[in-house]
């Protein structure tokens, strides 16, 4: 990013930190957390602490900061090194990323840029342009990443609702601010789960390690009639119920099912379980999940990769965070884009563009900028 | 269902009930006249529960109720009165092995309804948790299961190998028994500590010195043992350990990760820290597991190299350690040039 480029981002993160102090979530129980930011210089501070919001706020008017972090954890003393916080208990949090999923969409909005000269490339490689190898992975969110990431944040909703009990009312969903939703549970008895118990969820809701034996098949199982007492039927409770509503149409497919894995084996039952979890289970990142000292992006903030706010999601459906995150002004700007393919953002469709000058509203010039597609 | 009465038999297998207390009282035994022929039997009967404990059984009798039950509540004194950790700790097992015993029996011939009060009795006393159950299954709260299931490492227990339905794990007794255990085992060695003891009666003191002289034995022959095999930096561990002293941080991890690589197992290792002044026998079980890449990260920690060992102040070289550059080879190649 070039000083220009810098200077924009800057001021109109200023400007939008100065007009909606509203937009920011103060976090609950603000004095127990351990904040933090990033500067636009690039220096990380930690172990700050606030009374409440209006510090808070004063403090982020003053440094104008690229991104704010707070703990998931409540600590007796927040402003601490590390072993001497004194750990209290953690929201349990969820990332779902939608560049993990993996989708057909990526290959329309996806691109490679050269660290080093910002050449900006079709696929990984070595730059073409200088011969660097430091290539960094860009890509810009469609409707269909949206979607995506909706359909798994439903399916994890699911779980935590059906399967762990959490209310609709715990649990707060938001646009990460760039691709991606976070989920933030508020309940008081998963509030002080250790790291294992909360590998142990992230586990359960992606479906990992499901085991043969948890459906009554055995290695050394050969007869029906010993497996199909313990099968489930499809209407038991949690992963059970959910492998068998796949595996079979009603509880009277049972003998037949069963004797359809009994002939191929345990091993290839188990490699079955593992694919329908990989369907049905919620795409998640387990470290984040596991982690009870990580800082979590704060709400109500702005996402320096992309210019957009981190915003809560009241309706799944009905929320486009291409609109709702897009908080900056419309005020046009001129940029040079280096290269970018069709991207939306609020109503508006813009480029592809390559190589050439264009006039834009500052949110969609931001975010070219930090995307590292364009600059001043 | 709690209007289950327990008679002596419950009390005599799972002692450590709140009831078995109150019934201490009924019979009218107080500590202050702890003399005489009958007492003595008792005091027997505690000193053999825990020598059986130590040598890592289990004491099965179950002849006399009120023997048992009082000479359950005897042996918390005597091994209180004793003051060492180690055998405080094999006593505790050795009491939650016994009503493990006790309960997998009793799951097989009494009836449900009595078998799962007493279980649901358990949780309440001892964990204070309420389970409820439904369809022959007890449920507990996801919260619940998660902070004791996590301690074992078969995938089996992982949450989405059970039953979950909005927000309680389902669970049948066999396996409720397992869980259990442990916990049992932390309520005895919880109760052993925080007891309280006043003037003990002579009939009991003398018993205390007496186990005294045998257990001592027992420990001093296992750090004799223990002197001779290792290299001078762990064998310094050990011994500063056995003082009852606090190794660093690092020391404790060079400890740990030769011990499992000479093929140790988590418990014996775990008695090992033991002595050590902040023991915790959960979170030392924990990281021990977590070295051998049982837990969390699932990676395996190796023991570090002399160099490492020495930047960190924990080498006391012999000429032995001579031409070696791992702790690990220590007397490896002595024997291979004899
Ligand atoms: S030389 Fe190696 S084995 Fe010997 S004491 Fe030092 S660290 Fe231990
Ligand atoms: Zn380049
Ligand atoms: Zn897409």
């Amino acid at each position: 990013m070039n000083e220009q480029s810098l200077n924009l981002v800057k001021r109109s993160f200023k400007e939008f930190y100065f007009k909606h102090t509203n937009y920011v979530e103060t976090p609950n129980r603000i004095e127990e957390r351990e904040f933090g930011y990033m500067q636009f210089n690039g220096g990380m501070i930690r172990h700050l602490s606030f009374k409440n919001n209006g510090e808070l706020s004063a403090h982020f008017l003053k440094h104008i900061p690229s991104d704010v972090y707070y703990s998931c954890a409540y600590y007796i003393n927040p402003t601490a090194p590390m072993q001497e916080k004194i750990f209290k208990g953690a929201d349990l949090i969820f990332d779902i990323d939608i560049d993990e999923l993996a989708l057909i969409c990526a290959k329309d909005h996806e691109m490679w840029i050269c660290n080093h000269c910002k050449n900006v490339m079709g696929e990984k490689q070595e730059c073409g342009k200088c011969n660097s190898m430091k290539v960094e992975k860009i890509s810009l969110t469609c409707d269909n990443c949206i979607d995506a990431g909706k359909g798994e944040l439903k399916k994890l909703i699911k779980f935590l609702q059906e399967d762990l009990g959490i209310q609709e009312n715990e649990i707060k969903i938001y646009f990460s601010g760039n691709q991606g939703f976070h989920l933030h549970i508020y309940n008081t008895e998963l509030e002080s789960l250790d790291p294992h118990s909360r590998a142990d969820i992230a586990d359960y809701v992606m479906g990992n390690n499901i085991l043969p034996d948890s459906f009554g098949v055995r290695k050394n199982s050969h007869l029906v009639k010993d497996v199909i007492s313990k099968f489930p039927n499809i209407d038991d409770f949690g992963w059970r119920g959910r492998i068998s509503r796949q595996l079979m149409k009603d509880d009277k497919a049972k003998p037949r099912t069963v004797q359809k894995i009994l002939k191929a084996g345990y091993l290839r039952f188990k490699t079955e379980l593992d694919d329908i979890a990989r369907e049905i289970g919620a795409h998640i990142d387990p470290k984040v999940t596991m982690d009870i000292h990580r800082v979590f992006r704060m709400q109500g903030t702005l996402n320096s990769k992309s210019g957009l706010m981190k915003a809560p999601c009241n309706a799944i459906d009905t929320f486009d965070p291409l609109t709702n995150a897009c908080v900056l002004t419309d005020e046009e700007v001129l940029v040079n884009v280096r290269y970018s393919p069709k991207f939306r953002l609020k109503e508006r469709f813009f480029g592809p563009f390559n190589d050439q000058k264009v006039k834009l509203p500052t949110y969609a010039a931001v975010y070219l900028i930090c995307k590292g597609l364009a600059e001043v | 269902m709690s209007n289950i009465q327990f008679g002596s038999r419950d009390l005599a297998k799972y002692p450590f009930l709140t009831e078995a207390g109150k019934y201490l009282k009924d019979l009218d035994y107080s500590l202050d006249e702890f003399e005489g022929p009958s007492k003595k039997r008792i005091i027997e009967r505690a000193c053999e529960r825990i020598l059986t404990a130590i040598d890592g059984n289990v004491f099965k009798q179950l002849d006399d109720l009120d023997t048992e039950i009082v000479s359950f509540l005897i042996a918390l004194i005597i091994v209180h009165a004793l003051g060492i950790r180690s055998v405080s700790r094999k006593y505790s097992l050795g009491e939650a092995r016994r009503a493990e015993m006790f309960l997998e029996r009793d799951l097989k011939h009494e009836s449900d309804e009595r078998m799962r009060s007493i279980l649901t009795r358990i949780f309440k006393d001892l964990f204070s948790i309420d389970i409820t159950q439904e369809n022959n299954k007890f449920k507990f709260k996801v919260s619940e299961y998660l902070k004791r299931a996590t301690y074992f490492h078969d995938e089996h227990w992982k949450l989405v190998n059970r039953i979950v339905n909005r927000g309680f794990v389902y669970l049948d007794s066999d396996d409720t028994v397992r869980l259990i255990r442990d916990e049992i085992s932390l309520y005895i060695y919880d109760k052993i500590n925080k007891m309280e003891l006043k003037q003990l009666p002579e009939s009991i003191k003398i018993k205390v010195d007496e186990l005294r002289g045998k257990v001592v034995k027992h420990v001093e022959f296992r750090r004799y043992f223990v002197t001779t095999k290792y290299p001078p930096c762990v064998h310094h561990i050990l011994q500063l350990l056995s003082k009852a002293e606090n190794p660093p941080h690092s020391a404790r991890f060079l400890l740990a990760t030769y011990m499992l690589s000479i093929g140790k197992s988590t418990d014996e290792i775990c008695a090992l820290f033991e002595t050590a002044p902040d023991y915790n026998e959960r979170v030392t079980r924990y990281q021990v597991e977590h070295l051998a890449g049982m837990k969390g990260s699932r990676t395996k920690y190796v023991c570090p190299s002399c160099e490492k060992v020495t930047s960190d102040n924990n080498c006391y070289r012999t000429e032995e350690c001579d031409g070696i550059i791992n702790p690990l080879q220590f007397g490896r190649r002595r024997i291979r040039n004899e």
